[in-house]
């Protein structure tokens, strides 16, 4: 579960919100039909109100999506209402004015709801009562920014049903990666417990030569994913060991149980054979007075 | 064979990227829960120190680039003193060369190539003064410089901390 890709994200700072202070009064409140409680707005007049140079706001397949494109080409693609990054397709050195997506994602074979799953979508619920889990669903442009040429923003928000959380979720583009920021507010009286998860669907282009660098000397267990409704695999699914017909490359099944803490030896985590782990300090160590802390950056290698 | 590598952007929106100054301590201590342990002290804090963990030094490793947010990138490690600090970086798998990390880059040890440069930000009285060699290869670089190979830190019973600044030459940040 540990996510793939290290980036950097801007820092969230008060510069973008300034620039949203005239949008942010509740005129997104469609003002026709009162009974709907959705305040979708048209693609146009998102366009009108966020449309900078480099984020254009469309429609594909009825629901209002974002694009974001930078200078060299490199571009991002988001569904509004779902939050969900449904393509990144940077500029890529190896082929000549040429582009590879790297986000994967399939039909989900729903009629209703959204009609993809994978990509790269944001898990966050609130766990805070038994029994009722609020999870961030609708979201809503909140703000847009752009330096016309290397660099573009979009802001997303969402809040939960009595307004005590306030979540933003911001997508950037640069010219040689993109990054995500969550930014969660409690502004109610009460703590909240929220579990979250980025869950980031890649393709690669062979099994063999899919791997991680930067993993090693630290800790890890079987673990399973978050569920969300853009998995591919339910957290069930992620945890069933692969059927023995891969031999060769499954010898990690055996030595992992789920719960065992097992620190990562090699150089490159291998994606050869299917694995659901998180990697971190295991919780044993972090009563310790001093532990050796997680890695802060690691590289995903495609061959 | 294409290795699909992602770097990180320049900064962007530079308003805010200018080379921010950090008041070390208390940034660290609070964000990482160290209790100090300083060798120095000998009287009223033999109550605090833990007559069970044998002795150790704590180490604070800074990566040259700030986290997304503008804190400091930490990894914190504990290792038993009296050995060398490039003997401490690289089983705790901490980036200690940067680019020439690659076989035949670096001399390995020998104090020769001056490509294991350190900053110490904190905990300058544990570590062995510089060497000959060290004075050498790094006559024009700041004094808080040292070779990683040439440095050793405390003895096998020392007990204190040490923070150190990775590759120096591209750091974002100051320290106070």
């Amino acid at each position: 579960m540990a996510t793939l890709l290290s980036l950097h994200a801007p820092r969230p700072n008060p510069h973008h919100l300034i620039r949203a202070s005239s949008s942010s009064s509740p005129t997104t409140t469609t003002t026709t039909t009162t009974t709907s409680t959705t305040t979708q707005d048209s693609p146009q007049s998102l366009e009108e109100r966020f449309g900078r140079k480099g984020v254009k706001f469309t429609e594909s397949g009825g629901v209002p999506t974002v694009e974001l494109s930078v200078r060299n080409g490199s571009s991002v693609s988001l569904r509004i209402p779902d939050g969900l990054v449904t393509s990144y397709k940077p500029k890529v050195y190896w082929k000549e004015d040429g582009f590879e997506e790297v986000l994967h994602t399939i039909p989900s074979g729903l009629d209703s709801g959204c009609p993809l799953k994978g990509g790269l979508s944001l898990v966050l619920n609130d766990v805070s009562k038994d029994g009722s889990l609020w999870q961030a669903s609708q979201w809503t442009v909140k703000d847009s920014e752009s330096d016309s040429i290397d660099a573009v923003q979009v802001e997303l928000s969402c809040s939960n049903g009595d307004g005590s959380l306030e979540i933003t979720y911001v997508i950037s583009l640069y010219l040689l990666c993109m990054a995500t920021a969550v930014i969660v507010k409690n502004k109610g009286n009460d703590t909240v417990k929220l579990t979250s998860a980025m869950l980031s669907h890649l393709k690669f282009k062979s099994r063999r030569g899919a791997a991680i660098q930067g993993l090693r000397g630290c800790s890890y267990c079987s673990h399973p994913p978050l569920s969300s409704a853009f998995g591919i695999l339910s957290p069930a699914e992620a945890m069933e060991q692969e059927p023995p017909g891969w031999p060769f490359f499954n010898n990690n099944g055996n030595e992992e149980k789920e719960g065992s803490w097992i620190v990562e030896d090699n150089l490159y985590t291998i994606l050869r054979g299917k694995l659901s782990r998180v990697y971190t300090a295991p919780p044993m160590d972090r009563m310790k007075r001093i532990y050796n802390t997680p890695p802060s950056k690691f590289e995903t290698i495609d061959q | 064979m294409g290795a699909l590598q992602l770097h990180p952007p320049l900064p962007v929106f530079k308003h805010n990227i200018t080379k921010s100054s950090y008041k070390l301590c208390s940034k660290l201590h609070l964000s990482r829960g160290f209790h100090k342990h300083n060798a120095l002290e000998t009287t009223s804090s033999t109550d605090t120190i833990d007559q069970e963990e044998p002795p150790s030094i704590d180490f604070g490793f800074v990566s040259p680039r700030l986290l997304p947010d503008g804190s400091p990138d930490v990894q914190i490690r504990s290792a038993v003193g009296g050995r060398k600090l490039r003997d401490i970086m690289l089983d705790g798998h901490i980036d200690l060369y940067g680019p020439y990390e690659k076989p035949l880059f670096n001399c390995g040890g020998g104090g020769t190539c001056g490509t294991c440069l350190v900053e110490v930000v904190e905990g300058k009285h544990l570590l062995s003064p510089r060497t000959e060699r060290e004075k050498e290869v790094l006559k024009r670089k700041p004094k808080t410089w040292r070779l990683a190979c040439q440095t050793v830190v405390g003895k096998p019973d020392s007990i204190g901390e040490v923070i150190i600044q990775q590759l120096p030459e591209w750091k974002t940040h100051e320290w106070e």
